[in-house]
């Protein structure tokens, strides 16, 4: 399952490896959310880690970058780069913290190579979804599964834009903080 | 059946992981990445045709030692450097006109080279021989006082004029 729109992954990574700064732009849009949410999952909701690991793993994807036929090989490509960017960011810790940190978290690293990260953090989402008050969790199916504009939830519930807008943000929030203790927590045990 | 992603709210949700500040500036420091990455290869392909014409030379370097005639005018017309001129400016020229000079024209035909023969060697310088025979059959002596001074007798009591003959 690919979470990029249809792209001509071809002719956007063969355009990558002749250095075409469009080309890079393009991917920057496609893929940096997934691959941060990627490697939030990898790192366990680590968050900054998930940003030093992303800054690496973008800094290899240009040095090794090249042809791809399809997605489904680049994505599989980018998580390895992924992976490895985490192994090595936690290298440049200190030694005893680091073989502690790759003790605990080798195997979640290792298991979330053959893992959708997206599918895992849909999971962990729709549990703090259902986890929600019901004015929440309405506003939040309201938005992103009947695709109603915030134009029309203000009109139907009596609000303001903007007001519903930092009604969203701080659901949002609220959300992204859950999912990442989840995933700490799970990193503990 | 698991959920389907959405991952419009998926990048929502995760969007605040990574603030607009940190997109722009891992955007710019992939993009400088992707710069020197062309550079270098661009380089690289410069030092690899460098190296390949190098070898090139060295191979068939020794082949063109003895260049053939139209290389080496090829050659020597490569060598030459074309020198482009320009016209002098006006000021920059002399002009002269015929006539201020007065010229003076001398002839061979004035002047007559006079040359004497006998000017040019006044003494005949003879031998012994050739003195004795101008005696004319007089009975004569010829007396050495040194090697290069000797007097003629005449042996049949004739004056003595004090003929002398020196010799060199």
């Amino acid at each position: 399952m690919s979470a990029v729109p249809t792209t001509d992954i071809p002719s956007l990574t063969a355009s990558m490896a002749k250095g075409d700064e469009t080309a890079y732009r393009t991917f920057y849009h496609l893929y940096f959310p997934r691959l941060l949410r990627y490697l939030l999952v990898v790192t366990g909701g680590r968050e900054e880690t998930a940003r030093e690991a992303l800054q690496l793993t973008l800094l290899r994807l240009v040095k090794h970058i090249r042809k791809f036929d399809s997605e489904e090989k680049f994505w599989s490509w980018l998580t390895v780069l992924a992976r490895s960017a985490v192994v090595d960011e936690s290298r440049k810790r200190h030694r005893y913290l680091a073989f502690l940190d790759r003790f605990l978290h080798r195997e979640q690293i290792e298991s979330s190579a053959d893992t959708d990260a997206d599918q895992r953090l849909q999971e962990l989402l729709d549990e703090e979804i259902s986890a929600l008050s019901w004015n929440e969790r309405e506003l939040i199916h309201r938005k992103y599964r009947d695709r109603e504009t915030v134009k029309e939830i203000a009109a139907d519930t009596a609000s303001t834009q903007k007001g519903v807008e930092s009604e969203l943000g701080r659901i949002r929030r609220k959300l992204k903080a859950r999912i990442l203790a989840q995933f700490k927590n799970e990193t503990r045990t | 059946m698991k959920p389907e992603p959405d991952h419009e709210l998926l990048d929502e949700v995760f969007a605040e992981a990574a603030t607009g500040q940190f997109r722009q500036r891992l955007l710019d420091t992939t993009l400088q990445a992707a710069r020197q990455r062309r550079r270098t290869r661009h380089a690289g392909c410069g030092i690899a045709i460098a190296a390949i014409a190098v070898l090139a030379v060295l191979a068939i370097g020794p082949f063109m030692r003895a260049p053939t005639p139209a290389l080496a005018a090829k050659t020597t017309t490569s060598r030459l450097q074309i020198v482009r001129s320009q016209p002098l400016p006006i000021s920059a020229m002399v002009e002269t006109k015929p006539g201020i000079v007065r010229q003076i024209t001398s002839s061979s035909q004035l002047f007559v080279l006079v040359e004497t023969g006998a000017t040019k060697n006044p003494v005949k310088e003879i031998n012994d021989d050739q003195l004795l025979a101008l005696s004319s059959g007089r009975p004569v002596a010829l007396l050495r006082d040194s090697d290069h001074a000797a007097r003629l007798l005449f042996l049949d009591g004739a004056p003595d004029d004090g003929s002398k003959a020196s010799r060199q």
